[in-house]
């Protein structure tokens, strides 16, 4: 049923869309956002479904639990930069996507520091 | 004449040479087995080995089980069991790493097909590389375990061969075979210690150093050391099939010669 409200919220927005754009065509963009953030919303709920999934397959095993959680939330900072970096190109900004691109890479790399880090130790530690 | 003559030797021989049918009780064979087994120092043995069997023999008693052999009740079931059980701790234990493999590998799945889906295809990358080296983080992990084993065994394997000859080699001279015990011993002492020493100073920083090349290769496509993790391996096969190769000419020189 989540499908059809997703199709349905967008076939809305894409009415409003549609009408707006014959009067008052600065008023689609706000629409276009709104749509984004709502479907995003529906999503979420699933989303944390997958997440404490993914916990609770570490959980039985002997994973460590920092670097799960690291990874989840780089693909979280992905996932939403991706979403903010699409809706920056649809209202004809380029440069600022662009710029939200380079800041997350950046963010991403810098919260990988502890993951490479490790990844050094233990090569270090198995070398003779 | 002749058969008269040869009958009074028989006689003659009956009466002159001494001969005592000893009907030995039960105490006197357990002392002189006592006493051999002081002599060899086979307990000393069995104490010393303790210390390199670990938990294989945590519960039986090797000189009871030794007694009852010599008495003529072998017991190989508790054996049997023993190393059935060994095998079952083994498989268990390996097993927890496995899974963990691969849960790491479901998890990673999932979370490639949300981050391939995204359109930055930048992005999606790092995340990839993120993911691979956490996965690699994990196994490496599991991995220097078992390097840690496998060290730990070999120097078993020294330890405990160098405890065993000395017995042996008395062993064998008392029964008979001195010149062979002789020849026997260099060649075994130095093969194990010489196949020892190659394995925990040649081919496990070998191994090492190939693992950590072949992960770091892996990282990127661009940045190939492949044939260097290929040569190291060809190495390591090679060492190892030479130790083989020597042992056999040697069982074959020995057989021929000797």
């Amino acid at each position: 049923m989540e499908v059809i409200k997703i199709i349905g919220i967008a076939f809305a927005a894409l009415i409003i869309i549609i009408l707006l754009k014959q009067y008052r065509p600065e008023f689609t963009i706000y629409v276009s956002l709104l749509t984004g953030i709502i479907i995003l919303f529906l999503v979420m709920d699933k989303l944390t479904g997958i997440i404490n999934l993914l916990q609770s397959l570490a959980n039985k095993t002997s994973i460590n639990s920092t670097f799960l959680t690291l990874l989840i939330k780089i693909t979280g900072i992905a996932f939403l930069s991706e979403f903010a970096v699409s809706i920056c190109k649809d209202s004809g900004e380029a440069a600022i996507a662009n710029k939200i691109e380079i800041g997350t890479k950046i963010i991403i790399i810098s919260m990988s520091i502890p993951i490479i880090s490790s990844l050094l130790e233990i090569i270090l530690k198995l070398l003779p | 004449m002749k058969k008269n003559l040869i009958l009074l030797l028989i006689i003659i021989f009956y009466i002159i040479i001494p001969i005592n049918f000893s009907y030995a009780d039960d105490n006197t064979n357990n002392n002189t087995l006592k006493e051999q087994e002081e002599e060899f120092k086979i307990q000393d043995f069995i104490n010393n080995s303790k210390e390199y069997t670990g938990d294989f023999f945590e519960d039986i008693d090797i000189k009871e089980m030794l007694d009852n052999a010599i008495e003529g009740k072998v017991d190989n079931s508790t054996i049997f069991k023993r190393i059935l059980n060994l095998l079952g701790k083994e498989v268990t234990t390996n097993i927890k790493t496995i899974v963990s493999i691969l849960v790491i590998i479901l998890i990673h799945s999932i979370l490639k097909s949300i981050s391939e889906s995204l359109e930055n295809s930048n992005i999606s990358k790092l995340i990839y590389y993120v993911q691979y080296i956490l996965i690699v983080t994990i196994i490496m992990s599991n991995f220097s375990d078992i390097v840690k084993i496998v060290e730990n065994t070999a120097s078993n394997l020294v330890g405990f061969m160098n405890i065993l000859i000395p017995l042996l080699t008395t062993l064998m001279m008392y029964t008979g075979s001195i010149t062979t015990s002789s020849i026997i011993e260099p060649i075994i002492l130095f093969m194990v210690n010489f196949i020892g020493n190659i394995i925990q100073n040649l081919i496990i920083p070998f191994v090492l150093v190939l693992t950590s090349l072949v992960i770091i290769s892996k990282i990127s496509d661009k940045v190939q050391i492949d044939k260097l993790s290929k040569f190291f391996k060809s190495r390591n096969s090679m060492v190892l099939r030479n130790n083989f190769d020597y042992i056999c000419w040697n069982s074959i020189f020995r057989r021929n010669f000797i």
